[in-house]
């Protein structure tokens, strides 16, 4: 992983190149997706870019290099992150022959100015030709917040431009401010003592290396950077020796002491140049008006609704409640939430000049606010991926658009609702029966439907594109592209960092800290994806813990899709009889894993950026990104694992698989034995398994359906069965064979142990 | 200033008040300090109107008493936080404390007490009297510098200073601009604690925030 961050550039040497550096969730990423006309992941989550990207730009001197890295509060590294962001300017800074050849872009939330500057002086010790770009500058001016630019410009020495990058301001002055770039001239006095050492430090330092930063790094205690210098034991013992010397003049840790020397200088600097207005930017009158009194009663009115309505559903079998108790509860329940929200905004918020935004931030991590609102907003996303997505889009495709070979569709109408007389008004009838359809005359005009060669393609139980493709298109496709939506709307806004706030002490009792939601939350759209996004963890413990549970017990959207629609079909007892049991089983082995498994757990330190009106456009160029990424892992993957049941069945070795899997499937499980191809499935995409599993428990009772308690146990054990293929190689190459191995050992027994276990019970109850 | 001497004296005059509820007499003043200097430090206090005679019992003025209780009050402190927070020795402790309790001026003894929370009394268990500071203090009913913990959702506090012996987290939360000096205010505790300081709203482990103690500003 490490190899392929510090891999040597694409370009010659000579290239000119630019490193876009600054602390994290500033909007570098952003900045770089300007300069290069590229994409990489915009994200409103602090430390999501974990890789470095590398992309060209036309400048106005011509092609230049552009480098995207991770965002960085200290260039005296304190994590993998910042001692990947250091090495990135250490390599420009003088390492090759020709120094000075890197520029770096410091982007900087303009509103932090304080932190923004402690990176600068360090900079300037690094002694490379830096831009400042205060970025996020509307919102710098929305606090009340002015930064005196002229001067700043003056005392740093370098071009300082403002931009706004979500808005694509500013960038044209960021591109002609460039070639101006200048080494900062900012020089921190570090007091008697550490400047001694400094000075003492600075002949054992080679060539070509920044010196100042150089010994900076080593007072500080930076081991790897004696490494990087290839110092023999001597010269490293000389260095520590010095160190202790200087050290034993401190109480404070030596790097603590630089940390607070440089604060203080940033902080005059701060003092000079920024002035905040005690007056803040408020939200339109008109929209805080309808804020507050229309839309905070309706939607928490909504909310207790809904909540109500929902528990009702978990319990309908047992509460055959008349419908007026169930509607009078539903309404009590929603005036109540209603008038608590009020009170609570109105007593505090209404009066102070907060933003709409601010007080929408503070509620979604509100300590009893904020759980309701979880609720509604999983819900929501229920609707929107679990009803929408895989209930009505994945239909029409399925249905419509890809249709079956043999029989014809029918075709389907042009509709819209007219509001309000509970009427559709059908425009046309659209003649269309189904892709599928259309290919199977055009085969059948070839070769007869008896053909293998047709069967390999159109085959109803594994033909290549009327099972893989169609599989892949019409039910995964939408599941997926609304998953990610949803996501990304809740990444932009904001949420998710909140939601690490609410679920940090319960996450800590799994191993894992708040900064964990990311990839869990994301895990419940593509858990491949997820794995990936591991590496914004701090430590390997959490690392494996949250890639063991994402393996195991958080079923991916495509999945959640079938599983959604089965759950359907009976009662909403089940559903949350399904939910509790995965939720403990998360639990439970987490649980057990952290105490296992070696190692501490990080400490929880998280920034929570604002909340944010999220801009559209961003949200769809993300989603369309992610999509595209997923269908080409996962179209592949379809149309292998269809293949390998074609030949599977064909052969008729499926039958034999189903034989030796009766013993365990029938008898411990209490399915029928033809859900042992589902397991297999399983392996290939885990979507896939749970469909199959539940077409074969149509088969075996007819259209009735299954047996609920039969459904339950099938669910409960495909989901925590083996995560997909695609999955399964991405542990390897994120966590290492071994590790992959021993997940996937454990899962398997540990799946069916549960579901049998499950199945005991329900039979005995 | 006065002269540590003239100090020295005061200040048994009084603890021998506070032990035995008696006056002290001239010829106690041999035990305490070099017997040929007696004549002279007794000159110099009826100067400086510290004390007056009566018969051979030597009484406190009024003025003489404030600077003997500020005498006591320094040392007492001075080994209050030899103790509580540097961790000396219990020998070590009341040596350094005679010597503390000269040089400290007015500020450094504010300070002190502040820091220390305005305790009440020694490690020997006797009173310390109380400066303008632990008054003031004891308005509020509260201490002054407090873990970030105590503080409730809204107030404001400056940090004071980071106790962690973990130093990557004290270079961490350094580097982003958490340090001595530093203006934050809790914006909530449950269900994970948030502060914000400038325009950074930062959540923190109960693990860490314990660790970081602040002065409340008012």
């Amino acid at each position: 992983m490490l190899k392929k961050k510090s891999r040597p550039q694409k370009a010659g040497p000579h290239t000119p190149s630019i490193a876009l550096v600054g602390n994290p969730n500033v909007g570098k990423s952003a900045i770089f997706n300007l300069l290069t006309g590229s994409y990489v992941i915009v994200s409103n989550y602090p430390g999501t870019t974990v890789e470095v990207s590398r992309g060209t730009c036309k400048g106005i001197d011509g092609r230049v290099e552009v480098i995207d890295t991770p965002g960085v509060n200290n260039l005296i590294p304190q994590s993998e992150d910042e001692r990947v962001a250091r090495d990135i300017l250490l390599r420009g800074g003088g390492a090759t022959p020709d120094k000075g050849h890197r520029r770096v872009v410091q982007v900087a939330d303009a509103k932090n100015l304080r932190r923004a500057l402690f990176l600068t002086s360090q900079l300037a010790e690094m002694g490379l030709p830096v831009v400042l770009d205060l970025n996020m500058w509307d919102e710098c001016l929305e606090r009340g917040i002015s930064i005196d630019t002229g001067k700043l410009q003056s005392l740093l020495g370098i071009p300082v431009v403002r931009t706004v990058a979500t808005e694509k301001q500013g960038i044209g002055h960021l591109l002609n401010a460039l070639p101006q770039a200048d080494v900062p001239s900012l020089k921190v006095d570090f007091g008697r003592e550490i400047e001694e050492g400094i000075s003492r430090i600075e002949p054992l330092i080679p060539n070509g290396y920044p010196r100042r930063a150089m010994a900076l790094m080593l007072l500080s205690g930076d081991l790897t950077v004696a490494e990087k210098l290839g110092y023999s034991k001597t010269v490293q013992g000389e260095v520590s020796k010095i160190r202790n010397s200087i050290q034993r003049k401190f109480s404070d840790p030596l790097s603590y002491a630089i940390n607070r020397i440089r604060a203080a200088y940033v902080e005059r600097l701060f003092q000079e140049t920024v002035y905040t207005a005690p007056k803040r930017m408020e939200s339109h009158p008109f929209l805080r008006a309808s804020f507050f009194f229309f839309f905070v009663p309706v939607f928490a009115f909504a909310l207790g609704y809904k909540i109500m309505d929902m528990l009702l559903f978990f319990f309908q079998g047992y509460l055959s409640s008349a419908p007026p108790l169930g509607l009078i509860l539903k309404l009590v329940s929603g005036m109540a939430s209603c008038i608590l929200f009020c009170l609570h905004l109105y007593r505090k918020d209404l009066r102070t000049k907060r933003t709409i935004s601010e007080v929408l931030g503070d509620l979604t991590m509100h300590p009893v606010a904020a759980y309701p609102i979880l609720i509604t907003a999983l819900w929501a996303i229920y609707k929107l991926v679990g009803v929408f997505g895989a209930g009505v889009c994945v239909d029409f495709m399925e249905k419509k658009v890809f249709g079956y070979a043999g029989t014809p569709s029918g075709g389907f109408d042009l509709w819209f609702p007219v509001p309000f007389a509970g009427k559709d008004v059908t425009l046309f009838h659209v003649p269309f029966n189904g892709i599928n359809y259309y290919l199977g005359l055009l085969g059948q005009m070839l070769v007869s439907p008896q053909n293998l060669g047709y069967q390999l393609f159109l085959d109803g139980q594994a033909g290549l594109i009327q099972v893989g493709l169609t599989y892949a298109i019409a039910i995964v496709f939408p599941i997926v592209g609304f998953f990610f939506l949803a996501f990304g709307l809740m990444e932009d806004s904001g949420y998710l960092p909140r939601l690490a706030v609410m679920l940090d002490k319960l996450f800590k009792r799994i191993g894992l800290t708040g900064k964990a939601v990311l990839p869990m939350v994301l895990g419940l759209g593509c858990g491949t994806m997820a794995t990936l996004t591991t590496r914004i963890l701090d430590t390997r413990k959490e690392r494996i813990i949250a890639t063991l549970l994402m393996a195991l017990a958080i079923p991916c959207s495509a999945q959640l899709g079938v599983i959604a629609f089965v759950m359907g079909s009976i009662s909403g007892f089940y559903f949350a009889l399904y939910v509790f049991i995965i939720a403990s089983q998360l639990i439970l082995v987490g649980f057990v894993a952290s105490k296992i498994l070696p190692g501490g757990r990080s400490d929880f330190i998280m920034e929570v950026p604002p909340f944010r009106c999220p801009k559209l456009y961003n949200i769809l160029l993300k989603t369309a990104y992610r999509v595209k990424w997923f269908l080409r892992e996962a179209v592949p993957l379809f149309l292998i694992g269809t293949f390998a049941l074609f030949i599977l069945s064909k052969t008729g070795a499926l039958k034999y698989i189903e034989l030796a899997g009766r013993p365990v499937v029938s008898n411990w499980l209490g399915l029928p034995p033809e859900t042992a191809e589902g397991f297999i499935l399983g392996f290939l995409r885990r979507d896939y398994g749970a469909v199959s599993l539940f077409k074969a428990l149509e088969r075996v009772h007819g259209s009735v359906g299954a047996e609920p308690a039969q459904l339950l146990v099938a669910l409960v054990v495909i989901t925590l069965f083996v995560p997909c293929l695609a999955n399964f190689l991405v542990i390897i190459k994120e966590r290492g064979i071994a590790t992959a191995a021993l997940i996937i050992g454990f899962i398997v027994p540990y799946a069916f142990l549960v579901g049998g276990v499950l199945n005991l019970i329900m039979k005995t109850f | 200033m006065t002269e540590p001497k003239i100090e020295e004296v005061l200040e048994h005059i009084w603890t021998h008040e506070e032990e035995f509820g008696k006056r002290a007499s001239k010829d106690m003043l041999s035990q305490w300090i070099d017997p040929q200097a007696v004549d002279t430090v007794l000159q110099d206090m009826l100067r400086q109107k510290f004390v007056h005679m009566y018969n051979s019992l030597i009484v406190l003025t009024a003025m003489g008493r404030k600077e003997a209780e500020q005498v006591i009050r320094r040392h007492r402190l001075a080994e209050r936080l030899l103790k509580d927070i540097l961790e000396v020795k219990h020998d070590t402790m009341d040596s350094s404390a005679c010597e503390f309790e000269h040089f400290l001026n007015d500020e450094v003894t504010t300070s002190i007490c502040t820091l220390l929370g305005h305790p009440v009394r020694c490690p020997h268990g006797k009173l310390i009297p109380p400066g303008e500071c632990c008054q003031r203090a004891k308005k509020i009913l509260r201490p002054l510098v407090l873990s970030l913990l105590e503080l409730t959702p809204g107030e404001e506090a400056k940090v004071a200073y980071i106790t962690t012996e973990h130093h990557p987290r004290l270079d961490r939360l350094s580097s982003m601009g958490l340090l001595p000096g530093t203006v934050i205010r809790v914006h909530q505790k449950q269900p994970t604690l948030v502060i914000q300081m400038g325009e950074t709203q930062l959540a923190l482990d109960e693990d860490i925030a314990r660790d970081i103690y602040v002065r409340r500003s008012h």
